[in-house]
């Protein structure tokens, strides 16, 4: 039986890290510093120009589902009127906030004294952080980002960059710190540079049997999705995951040795889900190696490779890359995407994964499904139903029935 | 015109070789079109013209609500039928929608023009954010006119304002009239969904004859025995649910319906605006408020509450559009301050399927009116 490798060191030093952010904001949040909760694709490199705590909502679902604590903290919200079909990671969120941090493995978020949503990502993400503005009585900034169908408009890009500028105003006002954009150039020099390794840490996929899982990149990808963001701290987390993996590699060390089956996961990460699932399919010798989730960190608009940001023009890039972070967009772009990992990866089949939590990601699958069947004829498509931090909405005999028959799939288009 | 035959209306508007444009709700820039010489049909509310399922879960999942869901089936059904889709970033499964139709239409080799527009949701009262939404508009404009016989024209545009805004107060003063003189709000409903894919004109004369004949009729009142309530929601219930409602003793007063009251509410002045850009960042920024509309979250509660003083109302029923989280997120901060207003709310859910029970309703309804009635 195969078993699912541990980048040990990495996953020492992404516990460090997470416990020192979230210990570090509850003790600044405490010395009376400003805190701010964003969304996670609005650019903490931006907001690296003033003195903030920041805190990252979905984050914290993302860990408290990861932690088996979702639902407990889900029904908090639910208890309050709000309904089971509304997005898992804001009903986990809202209800750590409505239990005032209890049953939060971290005791919940410091109170925040500004919120930052974004359209693009969801824009039912204004309507979440609209219960706290309510809630808090503080200010609700919403970052409108136009839906990226295409390669992203001029117009558009200005539109953001002027709507950042806004913000830069906004904090200055509410803060009386003065914004410096010096710290941001370093913030973008620091995130390309982790890009950089990112990119090398997933480009492990490629070997065979490949170097890394999904499920290793859906882990690790937390603490860009932190205050962490455009440091140093980052770039070195980044570059000791990508060294590990190669270094165990080198030690003839897989995820799943026996790597039968070579797997692209679309849609977010299973977040209750990470360890069991993993070492189910392990069993079966099937390896999820890649996702599109993980992929379009640091890129824009389908494309796999890096964009790299530029220093000496720190908001238009920010601006740039706000289409594309981590997040949906057009069907076009998701599928010439998904068609470039099937090869460079060398995908045998496609896990689309239907999120009840996220229709933004979901609701173009079954296109893309058909698109991609299409133009690949032998590699077999299977949608699964998943909810991405509500285990009461997960079926895993549905979800393995359906992946055991993507496996025989395989099989049977190998032996044609 | 009755709502059950909208395709065989499809098939009258090709022979008479109108231009159909099929626009996406919520609030899409009917007069614009109508000053383009389109027929122009919103698709919500279609329901009962679905007779199968045929495209909707080939394309979507089933967490989606009805509107999408019936909006897809249709158009995919009448595809051949209409020349252009017109869609804004109403909310994300309806941003979604567009690239799916096309792929649902590509399979059965029909190519329709779209267009689509991006309605700022941060503010619309920040000059950069004014610019984006008239450059919406003139690129929109632009982008239609090589598909219409005339340029596009101010006075032209203008005319087709004074229309709509004739045919909004009409409609607001029948529901006026109809609430006043105490009829069963039946009445109104069954009017604006007769009249809703007549041409402008025809819905004007159809609903100045259906004042007349509200106006004429000589009742009783009885509104002080009755408790008020106002409905809210996207879609108004079905009409036999307003039955029920009405059965057990309350009397709807007024709605926060976003086909109805919040897409009726305002039409810029006469005089207010110089261009057509001007009058839509003028039509967008007033507004009445929608969870959709993500900039009006600050004044929907306090205008749905000064509402509620205006109507003199006892109670609020939410008629929920299952998988529809803009109203859903709302809903427990919404019920709250009611409630502190003494106003209690009653939350109904409807979804895509055929409701064959109407009971279930009955029960809460009635259970509702009991609870208004001995407060």
């Amino acid at each position: 039986m195969s078993k699912t490798r541990r980048l040990e060191k990495s996953a020492k030093n992404l516990t460090k890290m997470m416990g020192m952010y979230y210990t570090y904001n509850k003790i600044q949040a405490k010395k009376g510093k400003y805190v701010v909760w964003i969304a996670i694709v609005v650019p903490i490199e931006l907001l690296k120009g003033f003195d903030l705590v920041i805190a990252v909502p979905e984050n914290h679902s993302a860990m408290c589902a990861a932690k088996k604590l979702g639902p407990t903290l889900a029904e908090v919200a639910e208890s309050k009127g709000y309904s089971m079909d509304l997005c898992s990671y804001a009903r986990i969120d809202m209800g750590s906030m409505f239990g005032k941090g209890k049953n939060s493995p971290i005791g919940g978020l410091p109170k925040p004294d500004l919120l930052i949503s974004n359209t693009n990502n969801c824009s039912l993400l204004s309507k979440w952080f609209d219960v706290y503005h309510r809630e808090y009585d503080i200010p609700h900034f919403i970052l409108d980002v136009p839906f990226c169908y295409e390669r992203q408009k001029e117009k558009d890009l200005h539109y953001i960059v002027n709507q950042y500028k806004d913000l830069i105003y906004l904090i200055e006002d509410l803060t009386d710190q003065k914004f410096d954009i010096e710290k941001v150039k370093e913030a973008i020099h620091q995130t390309n540079k982790a890009i950089s390794q990112w990119k090398r840490f997933l480009s492990s996929a490629a070997h065979h049997p490949s170097g890394i899982s999904a499920f290793d990149s859906f882990v690790h990808m937390a603490p860009y999705l932190s205050s962490h963001r455009g440091t140093p701290l980052i770039v070195n987390h980044f570059k000791l995951l990508a060294d590990e993996t190669e270094k165990r590699m080198e030690e003839g060390k897989f995820p799943v040795p026996e790597e039968k089956y070579r797997l692209l996961w679309d849609n977010i990460a299973p977040w209750h889900q990470l360890r069991p699932m993993s070492k189910k399919l392990a069993q079966l010798n099937a390896n999820i190696i890649y996702a599109t989730y993980t992929s379009c960190m640091g890129t824009i608009e389908g494309k796999l490779a890096q964009f790299p940001l530029d220093p000496s023009k720190p908001l238009f890039s920010l601006a740039r890359i706000q289409n594309a972070t981590v997040c949906p967009y057009g069907l076009e772009l998701r599928f010439n995407a998904i068609s470039k990992m099937i090869r460079r990866y060398d995908i045998d089949g496609v896990v689309f994964t239907s999120n009840f939590s996220c229709k933004p990601y979901s609701l173009m699958q079954l296109d893309l499904m058909r698109k991609t069947k299409k133009k690949f004829p032998s590699i077999p498509c299977v949608m699964i139903n998943v909810d991405h931090a509500d285990v009461r909405k997960y079926n895993e005999e549905q979800v393995f029935l359906k992946i055991e028959a993507l496996l025989e799939q395989i099989d049977n288009s190998r032996q044609k | 015109m009755n709502q059950l035959n909208l395709s065989n209306h499809l098939n009258n508007l090709n022979e008479q070789k109108d231009k159909i444009l099929f626009s996406f709700p919520l609030y899409p820039p009917l007069e614009l079109f109508h000053s383009m010489d389109l027929t122009t049909l919103v698709l919500w509310g279609l329901k009962n013209e679905i007779r199968s399922t045929q495209h909707i879960y080939k394309h979507i999942q089933d967490y989606v609500c009805s509107i999408a869901k019936h909006l897809t089936e249709f158009i995919l059904n009448n595809g051949n039928k209409i020349d252009f889709l017109f869609s804004y970033n109403a909310c994300d499964s309806l941003r979604n929608l567009p690239e799916i139709i096309k792929e649902g239409l590509k399979e059965q080799d029909y190519h329709l023009p779209s267009f689509h527009i991006h309605l700022p949701m941060n503010s619309l009262d920040r000059k950069y954010t004014e610019e984006y939404l008239k450059d919406e508009f003139t690129h929109l404009i632009s982008s239609l006119e090589p598909f219409i016989p005339n340029k596009i024209s101010f006075k032209r545009f203008s005319r087709s304002v004074e229309l709509f805004r004739e045919l909004r107060d009409l409609k607001k003063g029948l529901e006026d009239l109809i609430v006043k003189n105490d009829y069963s709000y039946i009445n109104y409903i069954k009017s604006m969904e007769a009249c809703k894919y007549l041409s402008n004109e025809n819905q004007i004369r159809f609903l100045e004859s259906k004042y007349k004949e509200f106006l004429n009729k000589n009742t009783s009142k009885s509104t002080n025995k009755v408790k008020r309530v106002i409905l809210s929601g996207i879609l108004p219930p079905p009409p036999k649910i307003v039955h029920i409602i009405e059965e057990s003793g309350l009397k709807v007063v007024g709605n926060d319906i976003a086909k109805y009251t919040r897409s009726l509410h305002y039409t810029p002045p006469k005089g207010s605006f110089k261009t057509i850009e001007d009058y839509y960042l003028k039509f967008y920024q007033n507004h009445f408020p929608c969870p959709t509309l993500l900039y009006t979250t600050d004044s929907r509660i306090p205008l749905l509450k000064e509402m509620i003083k205006q109507k003199e109302a006892n109670g609020f029923i939410f008629i929920g559009e299952k998988f529809c989280e803009y109203e859903y997120f709302e809903i427990p901060i919404l019920e709250k301050q009611l409630q502190d207003e003494n106003v209690p709310m009653l939350d109904l859910e409807f979804s895509a399927e055929d409701i064959k029970n109407y009971e279930p309703y009955r029960t809460r309804i009635d259970a509702y009116s009991e609870i208004l009635t001995t407060k």
